[in-house]
This record gives C-alpha cells, sequence and structure tokens, in this order.
C-alpha cells in the first residue's frame, strides 16, 4: 500500500499512537510500515546515513535471483515517502525509560552537517570535496568523499559528512547552491514519547581474520562473502566487473570456503548461521552467471548444505546439474598462497571419498556466520532485556511468541533475534508490528 | 592445477559385515581421559584436510573417528595407519567441535598395545627404554653434536628406578600381551 500525504508531526501526538523502530534494515523498515498502515506513527532510528541495512549491498537473493535492490528500493521510498514514518537516520538512542504505553527515549541524531530539508540529492558538492576515504557501504572496495552518500539510493537522499575525515576547507558549502551545507551545525539530542518499541538492529559479520589459517588478511585473493556482493554489483566499485584483488583478472576458478565464524565450538559461535550455505550457492552460481565465458571451475566447500527453505534444494540441485558447481564434503585444513601467481591453494579431504585434496583457485571466498550485532548488550541495557548465550536478544516463548520480549511493549524482529534470511526477517517485521499495534491500542484510550 | 588431486589415491573401503561391528566400541573408548569428546565428531574432515601426515599417507583422522563411531574396534587397532600420527596437535587446534584428535589417537594406541597390536618400531623403542632408559642410545655422533652446541653431557639414567617404576605400571604385562600377538601372527 503506498500512502501519501503531508508528514506528521511526532511532536504532537500521544505516546500511544507513536511506536519507535530502531534499526533499519529490511525488517525494521517491514516493521515501520505496517504500524504506519495501521494509522500510527512510526519513528525509525537508523544508525547509519540510510535505511537499507545489509540487503541493501547484496547482488542478488537466494532462491530465486532476483535483483536485491529492485525488491528494496520501492520499499526505500515508500518509508521515506510515508506521511506516518519520521525517519531519523545517522541517530542513535541514547536512553529510555518508562513502561509500556509511555516510553521517554532519547535520540541522538549525529550531525550530518547537511540540512536534510534544503539537500536535493543532486552531489555537486562531491567533485569539490579533496578528501577520498575507503566507502564502507562497499566493504572498502571501493573510495567515496568525506561528503557522501554510500550509495545511490541512500535513503533520505541527502548527503552527509563525516566529520571525522572532513578538514573543513568549506569547498563544498560554497558548491552548493541550495545552501545545504552548514560545517559548524553540532549533535543534537531530542526526546519523544512512544507506546511501544520494535528493536531491529540486525546483525554483523563473523571477522574471518579470526581464521589465520583461511589467510584473509594475509592473502589478497581470499575474500569474504560480502565483498563478493560488491565484486559482482552493478552498483560497486568495479561496476560489476568480478576481478581478483591481486592483479585485476577474472579469476577462471573459484573456491567458497563454508562456515566460517559458524558451527565452531572453540570460536564461540557453536550455532549454524542459516544464510550462509544458500547465500554462497547464490554467489557461485552468479560467476558462472556473469562470466561463463571465463570462470570455469567453481567449487564450495562445506561441511554439509542446509538447504531447509521453499525452493532451497531445489536451487541447491540446479546449481549442481545446471551451473555445474563443485561440492566437496570436507571442512577445509587450511590454505596457503602460491607466491608466484598469487593463487589460492585450498587443502581438504573430499569426506565422501576420503580424497586429500590440494586445489589451486584464483579467487577464494569466505562465508562468515551471522554474529549478533555491535552494540547490542546497550540496547539490552537500556530496554531491560536478556541476550541468550549466543549474544542475540532472548524471546521468552519461542513458539508461541516468536517476537516478543521479556519486557511488555518491546518486540523485536529480523536478525538481532538470531540469523535469518530475508523472508524470514520480513515475515518477523510484520509481527513485530502487529504485537506493537496491538500494544498501542491497548494502552490508548478508547 | 589439479595438482595433488591424486597425490595419493586413497583405498576405497571394503564392505562392512555386521560381524565386524561392535556397537559399545566407542563409549569403551570414550571413557578414557582424553577421548571424552569423540561423540561429538561430526566428521567434517577440517582435521584430515590441515593433517601433514594425511597429505602424504593413506592416513585420515577422519577416517579413524569415523570407524570408532562405527565400532570397527579390531580394524582400528589392528591398523598400521594409527601408528603414524606425529602428534603435531594441528587437528585438534582445528576441530570445530573440540574432539581432541590427538588425544584420542594416544587412547587408541593404548588399547592397540593391550590387544596385542603394537606397531615393531614402537615395540622396538620400549625394549630400549627397558634396556638403555632411553629411546635411542647414546652415540658418539649424538656426544659430539652436544658439544659442538654447547650442551652439557647427558647424565646415565638411573636404569634401576626407572625400571621398577615401569615394572609397577605394569609395562611388562603390556609389552608381553604385545609380544604374545605377534608371535601368533
Ligand atoms: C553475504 C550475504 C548474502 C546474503 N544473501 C541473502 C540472500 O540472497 N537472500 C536472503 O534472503 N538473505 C540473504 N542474506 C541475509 C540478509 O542479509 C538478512 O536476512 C537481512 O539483511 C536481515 O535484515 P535485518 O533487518 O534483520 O538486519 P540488517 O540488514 O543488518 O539491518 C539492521 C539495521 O539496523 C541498523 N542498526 C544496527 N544497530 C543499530 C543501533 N544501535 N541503532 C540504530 N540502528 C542500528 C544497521 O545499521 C542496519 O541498517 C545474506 C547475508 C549475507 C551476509
Ligand atoms: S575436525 Fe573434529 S569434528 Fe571434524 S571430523 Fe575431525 S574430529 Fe570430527
Ligand atoms: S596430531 Fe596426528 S592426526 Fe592430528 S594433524 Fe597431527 S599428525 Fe595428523
Amino acid at each position: 500500500m503506498t500512502v501519501a500525504g503531508e508528514k506528521i508531526v511526532v511532536e504532537d501526538r500521544k505516546s500511544t499512537d507513536t511506536a519507535l523502530v530502531i534499526g533499519g534494515g529490511v525488517s525494521g523498515m517491514q516493521a515501520a510500515l505496517d504500524i504506519a498502515d495501521q494509522g500510527y506513527s512510526v519513528v525509525l532510528v537508523e544508525r547509519t546515513p540510510s535505511i537499507g541495512g545489509v540487503m541493501a549491498m547484496l547482488d542478488k537473493t537466494f532462491p530465486t535471483l532476483d535483483c536485491s535492490a529492485c525488491i528494496l528500493t520501492p520499499k526505500l521510498s515508500e518509508v521515506a515517502r510515508h506521511p506516518n514514518i519520521e525517519l531519523m537516520t545517522y541517530s542513535e538512542v541514547k536512553s529510555i525509560t518508562g513502561t509500556a504505553g509511555n516510553f521517554r527515549v532519547s535520540v541522538l541524531r549525529k550531525a550530518r552537517k547537511v540540512l536534510e530539508d534544503k539537500c536535493s540529492g543532486c552531489g555537486d558538492c562531491v567533485p569539490h570535496c579533496p578528501i577520498e576515504v575507503r566507502n564502507e557501504f562497499d566493504q572498502g572496495l571501493g573510495y567515496r568523499k568525506a561528503v557522501y552518500i554510500g550509495f545511490p539510493q541512500n535513503t533520505p537522499l541527502v548527503y552527509t559528512i563525516d566529520s571525522e575525515n572532513c578538514i573543513k576547507c568549506g569547498m563544498c558549502v560554497k558548491s552548493c547552491e541550495r545552501e545545504a551545507i552548514d560545517l559548524d551545525l553540532e549533535d543534537e539530542e531530542i526526546e519523544i514519547s512512544v507506546g511501544a518499541i520494535v528493536v531491529a538492529t540486525g546483525y554483523e559479520l563473523y571477522n574471518v581474520a579470526n581464521y589465520r589459517r583461511f589467510g584473509y588478511g594475509r592473502f589478497k585473493n581470499v575474500i569474504n562473502a560480502l565483498e563478493f556482493e560488491r565484486l559482482i554489483n552493478a552498483a560497486g566499485p568495479t561496476a560489476g566487473n568480478l576481478m581478483r584483488l591481486s592483479d585485476g583478472k577474472i579469476p577462471k576458478s573459484i573456491g567458497f570456503i563454508q562456515c566460517v565464524g559458524a558451527r565452531d565450538a572453540t570460536k564461540d559461535v557453536p550455532y549454524c548461521s542459516r544464510v550462509c550455505c544458500m547465500y554462497g550457492i547464490k554467489n557461485a552460481v552468479m560467476a558462472k552467471e556473469l562470466q561463463h565465458e571465463n570462470v570455469k571451475k567453481v567449487t564450495i566447500y562445506s561441511i554439509d548444505i542446509r538447504a531447509f527453505g521453499k525452493g532451497f534444494e531445489e536451487f541447491y540441485n540446479m546449481a549442481k546439474d545446471r551451473f555445474g558447481i563443485k561440492f566437496i564434503r570436507g571442512r577445509v585444513g587450511e590454505v596457503s598462497e602460491n607466491s608466484r601467481n598469487k593463487n589460492i591453494i585450498v587443502r581438504a579431504e573430499d569426506t565422501t571419498t576420503g580424497k586429500f585434496l590440494e586445489q589451486e583457485h584464483e579467487l577464494v571466498v569466505l562465508c562468515p556466520g551471522i554474529l549478533p550485532p555491535k552494540g547490542l548488550r546497550d540496547t539490552a541495557n537500556q530496554l531491560g532485556l536478556q541476550l541468550d548465550s549466543d549474544g542475540f536478544i532472548h524471546v521468552e516463548q519461542p513458539a508461541s511468541n516468536p517476537v516478543d520480549t521479556a519486557v511488555s511493549g518491546v518486540y523485536i524482529c529480523g536478525c538481532v533475534e538470531g540469523p535469518k534470511d530475508i523472508p524470514d526477517s520480513v515475515a518477523a517485521g510484520s509481527a513485530a508490528a502487529m504485537r506493537a499495534s496491538i500494544t498501542l491500542w491497548r494502552e490508548g484510550e478508547h | 592445477m589439479e595438482r595433488a588431486e591424486d597425490i595419493k589415491s586413497y583405498k576405497p573401503d571394503q564392505p562392512i559385515q555386521d560381524s565386524d561391528v561392535q556397537s559399545g566400541f566407542k563409549y569403551e573408548v570414550a571413557e578414557h581421559v582424553g577421548a571424552e569428546g569423540l561423540m561429538r565428531c561430526l566428521k567434517c574432515g577440517a582435521c584430515s584436510g590441515g593433517c601433514p601426515v594425511a597429505a602424504v599417507t593413506d592416513y585420515r583422522p577422519r577416517k579413524v573417528l569415523g570407524d570408532v563411531l562405527l565400532g570397527l574396534k579390531d580394524q582400528v587397532l589392528s591398523s598400521d595407519t594409527l601408528w603414524l600420527c606425529a602428534a603435531c596437535f594441528t587437528c585438534e587446534e582445528r576441530c570445530i567441535q573440540e574432539v581432541n584428535f590427538t588425544d584420542v589417537v594416544t587412547v587408541l594406541r593404548n588399547m592397540a598395545v593391550r590387544e596385542g597390536f603394537a606397531a615393531e618400531g614402537y615395540m622396538e623403542m620400549a625394549k630400549r627404554v627397558i634396556q638403555f632408559g632411553r629411546v635411542s642410545p647414546l652415540t658418539r655422533q649424538v656426544e659430539r653434536m652436544r658439544e659442538n652446541l654447547n650442551l652439557p653431557p647427558l647424565q646415565e639414567p638411573a636404569i634401576e628406578e626407572l625400571r621398577a617404576i615401569m615394572e609397577s605400571a605394569g609395562f611388562p604385562e603390556i609389552m608381553e600381551a604385545a609380544t604374545r600377538r605377534s608371535k601368533t601372527v
């Protein structure tokens, strides 16, 4: 449903008419839309300059290979234009007090130094900025200026000045015809009252450099899966040209290593991250699809493939039969670098035959598991929530109330509860929206 | 490119007969100190993938564990490969399930010896320990090497005391069991 009209003014509304959603990934966006479509107002607080979360960085989605941006972009603009949603990007929740029906929330609005109501997103300032740094959105593979948007669909379409790197030369200020830039703006803390809260702060990737034996950070041609997503993305740093980092060559042979920071008791990640098998297969298929002339050999090394969802097993079989992806059942022991050509040598046992393999790949992609997001403990403490031993938020009754926390009026959705794929994150977003709306309805006066 | 895929072809598994399986074997092994983690094994193969011995021989740590879990007691304890482990502990460090395979190997070797399946080389070493108090006898060459390295000369081992300790620990009986089997074979 698309709703148009004048934006509501949250400050004018009663706390029981308003919900707070923390985290603007795909699940938080869904929760915000579903609450807003019921006539309540929503404040959506997002830490980075744009909503969208990890999904905005992905190239395609399994198992349909739909373009991630094509699904997400309409939702991004729907959230941005919805009259009942107030977006607070580049912001963080500082403190929360009160109970269901009346939470007092203080939000830190970091100074983006560009006025949101004046900036048109034209980007005229960009060529004038002399500072160039690595773009976080591209996993550091591409560059951006100190005045930037991370990606073309940045929502809201407002530039941000990264104060850490800005040298205050004022070039951008002069170049902006709309006079939208003010380098003297400072952080601001505002107070809002809300009746219900949805926590949707998502996840973080396991830092694969913790496995020295897999060579990440030591060998240039070992990358992680999110870097791979950016490398094959048309809007990414290479304009979608798959290349390896040592010499820019198209890799003829690629190896994917699964379960890096998942199902490993010795690294405190004993749980399965659910999505890695499927995104591993997706990326393997995409390598062949994009570069079938060049990419000749794609191998996935795994403990076993967990294709649990609708259409997943079929996708797995298609990868084998139609795309000729080779699956090796065997966790990789270690990798090394061929110093001559910078290829990566993977050592593993094919456990179905007992063969000891030592295979050379031109590129190796590590598929990291999913961790609770940074700062989740602080968020949990602010709200009085418990974390499970794996660090994700504890749900009291996962079978009957999967999005309810132990605190009345506080709900969760998406990966903050545990690893999930996009459909499950979105479904949880809708569920949390319904639970939050029920709280608003009950606490309100009728 | 697939330089080493065929480094060493692996002997295909023989069909397993019911009579080969002793289902209680894994529990028997897991009772020993060091082998408690055995049952956690996922047979993922990370141990084999990093094992320096697996890279050049037929030996596969994952396979040994698989056979133990299956209950192939005689096959495991009598196999020559059990004695190939170099005790480098790589597998133990790499294992995602904290199986501690190097310790499992020690347990299995101890069991094998008691069943009379000691590798000849190890028996030779054991005999030398009883005879000379050392795994390898002290030679002139070793002495010279130590001198060159400015190391002090080695002391004479206290053989009598050593023998007394070994006797009360039951070493001769273990040797006896091992020798009995090698005579009958
Ligand atoms: C390489 C890779 C490929 C994938 N491919 C697929 C695929 O093809 N199909 C599929 O279904 N799934 C895929 N996934 C999984 C998918 O990314 C997740 O299911 C989805 O992103 C979860 O959405 P989310 O909203 O829960 O979390 P996120 O996308 O992580 O969003 C959380 C948001 O909250 C913000 N945030 C965090 N902390 C705070 C805070 N304290 N205050 C305010 N804001 C905060 C973050 O900045 C972020 O914007 C893939 C994952 C990876 C790693
Ligand atoms: S690495 Fe550990 S879990 Fe995997 S096969 Fe070896 S012993 Fe079993
Ligand atoms: S300890 Fe033994 S089994 Fe383990 S890696 Fe070293 S040689 Fe191989």
